[in-house]
């Protein structure tokens, strides 16, 4: 698939998790409950599983790096983390059939990684103070499950899109 | 053995990467006085881009606040862009007096400005506004809403910066406050922010002082960076400290941290001249030794 259409898509993402998606979710509303929609991040993760490991690195770091760079307060932290969890569900065998249950399901699994991984940098790093507990059961669980669910139409997406340029290639997504 | 780990090559670069990791977060955490070029430019372009997205759904927000009720009886589509129109209008007018109101009282220069984003992970707090150094904001200036203080700047780029807000939880320097009794002033300092009870933490406060509920909370003069008399909140709580020989409090903000549209950021000359001031003692002292 064209290059420009997924940097342009996964910038598009980038941005509505950032400023689009704060006016809307429960905490701008006083929710204790915390939604970190990780838009871009479902995007890495379902192009790593269309196009293999490398593609998932190299977007990983990319995408982890500007948002280091926008919104983070130390650079590096999404870059490694987002990197690592396209790189990995990129290695998952392909010979799964992946229908949008499986996708949507491997999506949660590194959103969850994705989570705790950079909180675990940040506490570690004394960032942020959060007790472990308040941070999973607040922040990465309702999250874990808020990205899942935004996953799919993302996965569609993607999939339109892999249909559209790839009739070449095997399809391994049906 | 060193052969044996370059043959293993995935875990050779996975272990470099995470080398890299420490090496770039070490340098580039904390308190940092200017951020890189190329840090500068990618932001001010994320800030740009990001004031397209977030116009829409801001004034989307603010229809939902102001006009839900009257919704029902008229489903012609221009009706309701037209009062949406209007909700927005009188939102952002009503905000707007407020912060001139604010601003006649207080009696020091103030910078209003947008919001454009919000860090998207609560881990740390911050928020991105659409005024920068050419404004005329630098960094440590404190930013406030009509309501009350929210935080400081964190970091600023020519035409955007970033506000910490006091609900972060990576707590920076206290913030040197008063608790403002009927008969005198009791000093304490502001650590941390409780995300349960939603209060802050205003520790060091002498054991002898009689606290009650619902007393003002407000800066000090005496910080280094924030202005005097800038409303924090009331007094809600009043606990033992840590160790016993202290009391805390737990302190109700009086400013909203959710939905923040429009916010001022704070220049006071005072605090400008003794940032400065502290920058030529540091360098004499330097020169010196």
């Amino acid at each position: 698939m064209p290059r420009w259409i997924l940097g342009l898509f996964l910038s598009f993402l980038f941005f509505l998790e950032g400023a689009a998606a704060q006016g809307v979710l429960p905490q701008a509303w006083g929710s204790p409950l915390v939604f970190i929609p990780q838009f871009a991040v479902s995007g890495i993760i379902l192009l790593a599983l269309y196009n293999g490991r490398y593609e998932g690195l190299a977007w990983g770091f990319v995408f982890g790096l500007l948002y280091d760079i926008v919104y983070g307060q130390v650079i590096g932290v999404h870059a490694f983390s987002t990197a690592v969890v396209g790189y990995v569900a990129g290695s998952i065998p392909r010979h799964i059939k992946l229908g949008p249950l499986v996708a949507l399901l491997v999506t949660g699994l590194g959103q969850a990684g994705h989570l705790l991984l950079t909180y675990g940098w940040y506490r570690l790093f004394g960032i942020t103070h959060m007790a472990w507990n308040e941070a999973v059961f607040f922040h990465v669980a309702p999250s874990v499950l808020f990205n899942a669910a935004a996953a799919f139409p993302v996965y569609l997406f993607m999939r339109w899109l892999v249909d559209r340029t790839e009739t070449r290639r095997n399809r391994w997504f049906h | 053995m060193l052969p044996r780990l370059f043959a293993n090559r995935r875990l050779f670069i996975l272990l470099l990467s995470v080398i890299l990791l420490l090496v770039t977060m070490g340098m580039t955490r904390g308190d940092r006085e200017q951020l890189s070029l190329p840090e500068t430019g990618v932001k001010n372009a994320a800030a740009w881009v990001q004031g397209f997205f977030s116009r829409p759904v801001q004034a989307a927000a603010g229809w939902f606040d102001g006009s839900s009720n009257q919704l029902q009886a008229h489903n012609q589509q221009n009706v309701i862009q037209l009062k949406a129109q209007v909700a927005k209008l009188k939102q952002e007018n009503k905000q707007l007096k407020k912060t001139l109101d604010y601003t006649k009282d207080q009696k020091v220069d103030t910078i209003t400005a947008r919001v454009v984003a919000r860090s998207p992970d609560l881990w740390n707090n911050r928020v991105v506004i659409n005024q920068g150094s050419k404004d005329g904001i630098r960094k440590d200036m404190p930013v406030v809403t009509y309501e009350g203080l929210i935080g400081r700047v964190k970091a600023v780029t020519g035409h955007m910066a970033d506000v910490q807000l006091l609900t972060d939880t990576g707590s920076g320097p206290g913030i040197a406050a008063h608790v403002q009794t009927e008969d005198k002033e009791v000093f304490g300092l502001i650590e941390g922010y409780d995300t349960k009870t939603k209060r802050l933490l205003m520790k060091k406060i002498p054991s002898n002082a009689k606290l009650k509920k619902g007393q003002l909370v407000v800066t000090s003069g005496l910080s280094d960076i924030y202005t005097g008399d800038l409303l924090i909140g009331t007094v809600d709580k009043i606990t033992s400290g840590e160790f016993g020989v202290d009391q805390m409090v737990y302190v109700k903000p009086a400013a909203r941290f959710e939905q923040l549209q429009y916010v001022m950021v704070v220049r006071d000359p005072v605090k400008l001249k003794l940032k400065e001031h502290r920058k030529e003692i540091d360098s004499q002292g330097k020169g010196g030794e």
